[in-house]
């Protein structure tokens, strides 16, 4: 009989406050969503099992972290020992997008070799948004780094975009 | 467990201990206490491994492995959320110390901070919120900043419009003026070298007719009958040029179909008129003006387009007469100096549109013709 293996993984989500990180960690393992915006402090650890391969089950253990956190001190913990991230940006605000440099710079230094994923979440939002494709595409060029245009809200693309950040490391 | 926990309050002067775990130098625990206050006990469970229970340790394994081997460090993550099932969400800080008491390597203890962070959690959510509604302002006001724009362009754009209209308006009665007296001075030019010209030779054929024999006498008559009748088809032709009486006496549709009949024997140029509406009467100043821009578009076509068709419609609409006059002639640049009869010709065409609170487009390039649109309002006749 063959044995099944589960490696444990630590993956963080890193953007500004109010991109929608909660929400997509809600969506991926709870299936669930919430209008009101509540904002994190500290770090929220959920867990969720994919079965990479008939042989291979990964445990993603999903930081989600407070956007806007500066990673010093006792908080660069938070990003320690991450085998990938999801670079999160909200499609109605301009300035989530040029931010995700910083984070990524921040984890890179942290956890070098860490993986990434784009996530430009809010896609529902059509009227108001204002990140353009382009714009997102450079990013995701400038990081090698594979692109989702999510909505937490109407599950677009969550499911997506964490296998594929699961399938990176994997 | 209670050894534990006063040697950690003295010894490390920690108070709100709620769950620990005690480590060897191999991450076996060895003793612990309150853990399912930290992990979903259906996550974890009396078997579980070190990484059950606190998964927040995931990755840093490394590091807890150097500080257990060196006595020495700490490591600490701050506010973590738990959410059990049917409790309050509540925060903890995560401490790993080494440890030389109970035959452990490793403490691990979760520090109860709850109060403190969910004041902060309350403070960061109104200053976020506060954030997000200056970025919603900031987009409003960058949105009014460029409508605001937008508008003094479209402001200036039409005060020039006006600007330029209120010139052309200055300019109408002196232009109305030269076309009068261009009108004016091809009538006086007709008179002389037609009307005049063939006056002088009447009357020289008449003064000769006294002096001569009745034979050659009678000859010369002749002569001035057809002379007579010359200048009878001169005055009539100049006289339907002026302002044909068909029009004043049978309307619109009668004095262009003679119009057109005219036009083509003398130029040759077919005209492919199509019409609705139109038998009918207007008021004097639509049909003229009617009437005029068509014959306007036709001597220019006979006399610059080089075409041996051209097309006319006159449509009327619910409130106004519609003209296209089309030719597939030499037509001509519009931003070029055109000959001053066509000059003159177009500007007459406008000011009479102009007259009546109508439009007129005339679309034209170089070897593509001329097109004519014309829209007449009409005052329905009471």
């Amino acid at each position: 009989m063959t044995m099944t293996r589960t490696v444990q993984k630590k993956f963080c989500l890193l953007g500004d406050f109010a991109v929608g990180k909660t929400s997509l960690v809600r969506r991926f393992v709870y299936q669930r969503f919430e209008e009101k915006y509540l904002s994190t402090i500290g770090v929220n650890i959920s867990r969720k099992e994919l079965q990479l391969n008939p042989h291979e089950r990964l445990q993603m253990v999903i930081w989600d972290l407070a956007g806007g956190e500066a990673f010093t001190g006792p908080q660069a913990n938070y990003i320690k020992g991450a085998s990938g991230a999801m670079l999160v940006c909200d499609l109605t605000r301009a300035i989530t997008l040029s931010t995700l440099r910083l984070y990524a710079a921040d984890l890179q230094a942290a956890s070098p070799g860490a993986a990434f994923v784009i996530v430009a979440n809010k896609s529902d939002l059509v009227a108001q948004r204002v990140l353009t494709e382009v714009q997102l595409a450079e990013l995701a060029e400038e990081f090698q780094a594979p692109l989702f245009l999510t909505s937490a809200k109407n599950d677009e693309n969550v499911e997506a975009a964490f296998a594929m950040l699961a399938s990176k490391i994997a | 467990m209670d050894r534990v926990l006063e040697w950690i309050t003295t010894r490390l002067a920690r108070q709100q201990i709620f769950a620990y775990a005690l480590l060897d130098d191999e991450l076996q625990v060895v003793e612990a206490y309150g853990l399912e206050n930290v992990v979903d006990p259906v996550q974890g469970g009396e078997n579980s491994s070190l990484w059950e229970y606190f998964p927040a340790l995931i990755g840093l394994e490394d590091r807890l492995y150097e500080i257990a081997a060196s006595s020495e460090g700490a490591l600490e993550i701050p506010q973590i959320i738990s959410r059990l099932p049917d409790s309050a969400p509540m925060y903890y800080n995560l401490r790993v110390e080494a440890i030389h008491e109970f035959g452990a390597r490793l403490l691990i203890f979760a520090l109860d901070t709850t109060e403190q962070s969910s004041l902060e959690q309350q403070l960061v959510q109104q200053r976020n919120e506060l954030r997000l509604n200056i970025e919603a302002r900031q987009r409003a006001e960058a949105a009014l900043r460029q409508a605001k724009d937008e508008l003094e362009i479209r402001v200036r754009e039409r005060t020039l419009e006006i600007e330029d209209a209120n010139l052309q308006l200055q300019a109408l009665p002196r232009r109305l003026v030269d076309v009068q007296e261009n009108e004016r001075r091809e009538i006086a030019r007709e008179l002389h070298d037609e009307i005049g010209q063939a006056l002088t030779g009447l009357n020289l054929l008449l003064k000769m007719s006294t002096r001569l024999p009745a034979e050659a006498a009678r000859y010369n008559m002749e002569e001035a009958r057809g002379l007579v009748n010359e200048l009878m088809n001169k005055v009539r032709q100049l006289s339907l040029d002026l302002r044909p009486a068909m029009l004043d006496d049978l309307g619109l549709l009668p004095a262009l179909l003679w119009h057109f009949d005219r036009f083509t024997a003398q130029t040759q140029i077919a005209v492919q008129f199509k019409h609705a509406g139109i038998d009918r009467r207007f008021s004097s100043e639509v049909e003229i003006t009617a009437y005029r821009i068509i014959q306007e578009a036709l001597t220019n076509a006979a006399r610059y387009a080089d075409v041996r068709e051209m097309s006319v419609r006159v449509i009327l609409n619910a409130n106004a007469l519609g003209i296209q006059i089309d030719d597939r002639g030499k037509g001509f640049s519009p931003e070029a100096v055109h000959p001053p009869g066509l000059s003159v010709g177009l500007a007459s065409m406008r000011e009479r549109v102009a007259s009546l609170n109508g439009s007129i487009f005339l679309d034209a390039a170089l070897g593509e013709g001329v097109h004519i649109h014309a829209h007449l309002p009409i005052r329905e006749q009471t």
